[in-house]
């Protein structure tokens, strides 16, 4: 026997007859020579007879009836949690109902605010105007506001008048002459930018002012 | 249910899962007449105690009842109990730490024996002591060649089936069973040998 053979494994392969025939032949004949071998063959058949011998056991009698039971058991719990599931899918297509309407109330709601609010706050577009740069004299016409010289003005009828400003305050607004106003555009220098607009009403170092500024002649005609 | 008077039945495991399938559950019935004995035993070879015997037959029943209908014949019906047996006896053992050796009185309670041996009762019990014996040893014997060894020579089923059911090489179960035998053997010659 080579040192890689397990002869336990021969002798327990030749006991069930799985060796093929001429390896039986050679396992008989190392049996047949060496005592240990047989003593190991011995055991190994006396443990698989003692083994074959082992009484079978019948099952116990109430052992159907607790089978059926547990499978009857394990049958009603799937069933709960069948249920519960089906409960837990039907709150879940409730809440995604909810949802779908939340989303819509809320997106009903921010586009009312806002269509209400440009309505009530009467935001018309606003013209932005760089101070450096007059405005062309058709922007100026079909604008209601602008943004000029970091201030916010409205059109009033003729004339433009700081956001803010009531109406009523235009008539006490201390009108500034011609003599005053280089004056003043001197030690405010952004509202030169207002000169396209002709009158503008505005407040100044806490008082309302009224400027109005010479019209100039149209360019390139 | 029950599996001590249940009449031999041939039907096809095909047919029976076919029928389970459709909610028959006489089909059940008879896979359960055909074989409780043989999965009842299975499991008290491996855990070594009736009452857990009795526990893990009823866990493999719940299972086959569960996947019955699932079985496809690609081997036969008995070689995919032994098999599902064998899973579970795995799967809940080995939480519970598999027997190794548990004391001998403990092993052979509870069922009841089926062979009637005609002899006297002297030679009853002492042939009932060398079972015990050989109950307990198998017990110290290594889970996965004690399932090699249960099959072989408790069992009879031949090295291919056996093959199928534990899905390994013929060499391994050739190699198993030895090894399975030869840990019985010694463990039986240093408790004084079975007989």
């Amino acid at each position: 026997m080579s040192r890689a053979e397990n002869p336990v494994e021969l002798l327990s392969a030749y006991l069930d007859d799985q060796l093929p025939s001429d390896e039986a032949t050679r396992v008989e004949a190392l049996i047949e020579s060496d005592p240990e071998l047989r003593e190991q063959l011995a055991g190994l058949r006396a443990v698989s007879t003692d083994l074959g011998h082992l009484e079978r056991l019948a099952p116990p009698p109430t052992l159907g009836q607790d089978v059926a039971r547990r499978i009857k058991l394990a049958g009603e719990q799937r069933s709960l949690l069948d249920r519960i599931e089906d409960g837990l899918s039907g709150v879940q297509q409730q809440s995604n109902i909810f949802l779908m309407f939340a989303v819509i109330f809320a997106l009903a709601s921010i586009m009312y605010f806002f269509f209400h609010g440009l309505e009530r706050n009467q935001l018309t577009p606003i013209t932005f105007v760089d101070p450096a740069e007059a405005p062309h004299a058709t922007d100026l016409e079909s604008a209601t506001t602008l943004f000029v010289a970091e201030r916010l003005f409205r059109r009033h009828g003729d004339l433009w008048a700081e956001e803010g400003l009531a109406p009523e305050a235009f008539a006490d607004a201390r009108p500034i002459d011609a003599a005053q106003l280089e004056a003043t555009l001197a030690q405010h220098p952004e509202l030169r930018g207002t000169a396209q607009l002709g009158t503008v009403i505005l407040r100044l170092d806490g008082e309302v002012i009224k400027l109005t500024f010479p019209s100039t002649p149209e360019t390139g005609q | 249910m029950n599996a001590a008077t249940a009449p031999e039945s041939t039907t096809p495991g095909r047919d029976l899962a076919a029928r389970h399938a459709y909610g028959d559950e006489s089909a059940f019935e008879e896979v359960y007449q055909r074989f409780a004995g043989l999965v009842y035993n299975l499991c008290f070879r491996m855990a070594g105690r009736a009452e857990e015997a009795e526990d893990l037959t009823q866990e493999v029943f719940l299972r086959i009842h569960r996947h019955l209908a699932r079985f496809d014949g690609r081997s036969s019906l008995k070689t995919w109990i032994y098999r599902v047996t064998l899973n579970h006896c795995r799967s809940k053992l080995s939480r519970k730490r598999y027997p190794t050796a548990p004391l001998a009185e403990e092993v052979e309670e509870g069922g009841v024996l089926l062979e009637a041996t005609g002899r006297g009762p002297e030679e009853r019990s002492l042939a009932h002591d060398a079972a015990r014996r050989v109950a307990a040893g198998l017990l110290k014997v290594k889970p996965k060649y004690r399932e090699a060894v249960v099959l072989r020579d408790i069992e009879g089923l031949a090295y291919d089936e056996i093959a199928d059911v534990l899905g390994v090489r013929i060499g391994t179960v050739r190699s198993r069973i030895a090894r399975g035998r030869d840990q019985l053997r010694l463990a039986l010659t240093s408790r004084g040998g079975p007989s």
